[in-house]
């Protein structure tokens, strides 16, 4: 498989601050890739280095296996869109879509040929002869997009583009941008803070922290076998609780939770020994929650009682706050797919709660 | 009709008398005393100067006879002509050089001079803190025989004796006064410059523009207010100056505000005076007029 990017070790310092430690990445051709992570992670740091604005203090940068350290950005075969969409305040929708090939002192026809085609793509040719200014939103993002796409990159950047957009808006954009990803071809690297963001367009998700990758994975590795505790805590929404390994039997064992509590966790990894303090991290959506008459648990399940806290309807799904003794746990169903009733239920009902062995994520603490 | 819907409209109405008094009210308190300080200031003053250049002097006196002498007076003779000239010329120079060194000073300052910025802006604003006079006058010190040029040259031993050619000419003038309109250019670029927000920047050299067509395409039209404002400046200030050409100037680099002084002066020649001012101003203003067409022709209005 050829890499469209590839960094080996790279180091970037800002005097004090170390923004992307012994990175190392490889982009394959076409993937649609996203560094996630937290404001000052790095992701941003990592994107310019691609680009060309950020010269590695160690480690190199390939983009198509070439050797690219020190190429300024005008020369590299890679395009931006920023954050703010930085479109052109003193040129026209059509400038700003031409610029790009003006600069390579394209024809004319030509270049009219293809601002027009592109336009036509995002379906904003009525546009053309408007001032950026007099755009909405989701229009500058998208004349945004095609002004970087104008020059057929082999890579294509995307510095948090969708940021300034409202919800409704993002999703759409969202899509469009993953149509636009699967028609082109091209490699796509999108840098979000957002991880549904990242869930729902990647085909591989980076999460950064404090300048290093933590974890480079498809969605759902991320999502479901998170390799570390910032990873579980980041991506989703999830249940911290703290124990201690009572146990070990092959892969699981059991985790003591408080005096008298001790579940069954399906996977314990394999450098934690009986005795440790450890993080048990659990999805919401992981969680079943039952009223009366519960049914027959599964093998391997941990059956909890519970009495509830507060409830909150949040139209596609339902939160419910949920004490078990000493903790207290966020439980998330679909209203339609509970066993009962959630408008029938006041705080202090006693619940009973399956939470499978496997949906426990241990960490060390 | 309904007696109490009666009553109710009359208050409504009584209400919105009193809605438009406060309004009037508050008009009157905002805008007021700007309005009056612009008429004392600005319109009387300017009303008063070209009432003056349509009257004339008999005998030493002011005669307030409506004539259009002094303009004629001043057109007919060649004279008055090459000074207004000379004048023209001295600006255009003067402007040209100041944009040409202040101009390079503020992308400097907004581009290269990193964390050594504040201090150089301090640098170039720090000679607006002392006297015009004092500015002009240390020209004389640094151009005249006893000076450094001619101590300097001495010195290497290119010339023997005092060269007198820097001082009291053209050159000397233009030279100084481009000295003092520096920071004037400077100021107004460099803060256009700063308000570029560098993503427009980036995004340039992002789709393959190098460094120039960055700065041609991007940087310069962005910043086309702030020159304008800078070259308006520049332009009228030293189109008008009178402290330079007397201090530096020589007897063929007279400018059009020293004539103006002798009008009021010994020539005790109010009305000629204010028609030369009358003059002036229409100048400066179609200066002014002609530079703020090019600049909504060149650049749109940064958001």
């Amino acid at each position: 498989m050829v890499a469209s990017v590839r960094l080996t070790n790279v180091s970037k310092r800002f005097d004090e601050l170390e923004a992307v430690r012994e990175l190392s990445l490889s982009v394959e051709e076409g993937e649609f890739l996203t560094l996630l992570g937290p404001s000052g992670c790095g992701k941003t740091t990592t994107l310019r280095i691609i680009s060309g604005f950020e010269v590695p203090d160690e480690g190199s940068v390939l983009i198509d296996d070439k050797v690219v350290n020190h190429v300024p950005p005008f020369r590299r075969n890679v395009n931006t869109v920023f954050q703010n969409y930085a479109l052109f305040p003193h040129m026209t929708v059509f400038e700003n879509v031409a610029y790009g090939l003006s600069l390579r002192k394209a024809p004319r026809g030509q270049i009219a040929k293809k601002v027009h085609e592109m336009l036509e793509r995002v379906g904003l040719v009525a546009k053309a002869r408007n001032m950026p200014r007099e755009l909405s939103g989701g229009e500058m993002q998208r004349i945004a997009l095609v002004r970087a796409l104008i020059n057929e990159p082999r890579v294509l950047l995307l510095d948090e583009p969708l940021g300034a957009l409202d919800a409704k808006l993002r999703y759409a954009m969202q899509l469009e941008l993953k149509h636009m990803h699967k028609n082109l071809g091209i490699t796509f690297i999108l840098v979000t803070h957002d991880q549904e963001e990242a869930l729902v367009m990647s085909d591989r998700i980076g999460v950064m922290k404090s300048g290093r990758m933590l974890q480079l994975d498809t969605p759902r590795e991320i999502f479901e076998r998170p390799g570390s505790r910032f990873v579980a805590e980041f991506i989703g929404t999830g249940n911290l609780l703290q124990g201690t390994v009572s146990a070990r039997s092959g892969s699981g064992g059991k985790i003591a939770l408080g005096e008298t509590r001790a579940w069954e966790a399906a996977a314990i990894p394999d450098e934690i020994p009986v005795g440790a303090r450890v993080a048990v991290v659990m999805r919401p959506q992981k969680i079943g929650l039952y009223l009366d008459h519960p049914p027959q648990p599964p093998a391997g399940c941990n059956v909890v009682r519970a009495s509830l806290q507060e409830i909150f309807y949040a139209g596609s799904i339902v939160r419910f706050f949920v004490d078990i003794g000493g903790a207290t746990l966020l439980v998330e169903n679909i209203p339609e797919n509970l066993p009962f009733d959630y408008l029938s239920i006041r705080p202090g009902a006693a619940l009973t709660l399956h939470v499978p062995a496997s949906a426990l994520l241990i960490y060390r603490d | 009709m309904n007696p109490v819907n009666g009553s109710s409209e009359s208050a409504t109405t009584s209400f919105q008398a009193e809605r438009r008094r406060q309004r009037l009210l508050w008009f009157l308190l905002c805008f007021g005393p700007p309005f009056l300080y612009l008429l004392v200031f600005m319109l009387l003053p300017y009303a008063n100067i070209l009432l003056y250049s349509f009257w004339k002097v008999e005998n030493y006196a002011i005669v307030h006879d409506l004539n259009i002498d002094n303009y004629l007076k001043f057109f007919e003779n060649p004279l008055y002509t090459r000074v207004l000239w000379n004048s023209l010329f001295v600006a255009t120079v003067v402007t040209t050089c100041a944009i040409l060194v202040g101009y390079p000073l503020a992308f400097f300052l907004a581009f290269v001079a990193g964390k050594h910025r504040r201090l150089l802006y301090f640098l170039v604003i720090a000679p607006l803190w002392t006297s015009f006079l004092l500015r002009a006058f240390i020209w004389k010190l640094i151009l005249g025989r006893e000076g450094m040029i001619n101590g300097l040259l001495q010195y290497v031993g290119l010339t023997d004796e005092p060269i007198s050619l820097f001082l009291y000419n053209q050159f000397s003038v233009c030279l100084t006064l481009t000295y003092i309109f520096i920071p004037f250019v400077t100021l107004p670029v460099f803060t256009a410059l700063e308000k570029i927000p560098r993503g427009y920047i980036e995004a340039s050299m992002d789709l393959g523009g190098n460094g120039l067509q960055t700065f041609r395409r991007i940087i310069l039209p962005l910043s086309i207010p702030g020159l304008v404002a800078g070259g308006i400046f520049t332009f009228a200030l030293s189109f008008g100056d009178f402290v330079t050409p007397t201090l530096l100037g020589g007897p063929s680099s007279i400018m059009i505000s020293n004539v103006v002084m002798g009008q009021f002066g010994a020539a005790f020649d109010w009305p000629f005076g204010s028609a030369i001012v009358v003059i002036v101003i229409g100048v400066i203003l179609s200066a002014v007029i002609l530079a703020s067409l090019a600049e909504r022709r060149s650049s749109a209005p940064v958001v």
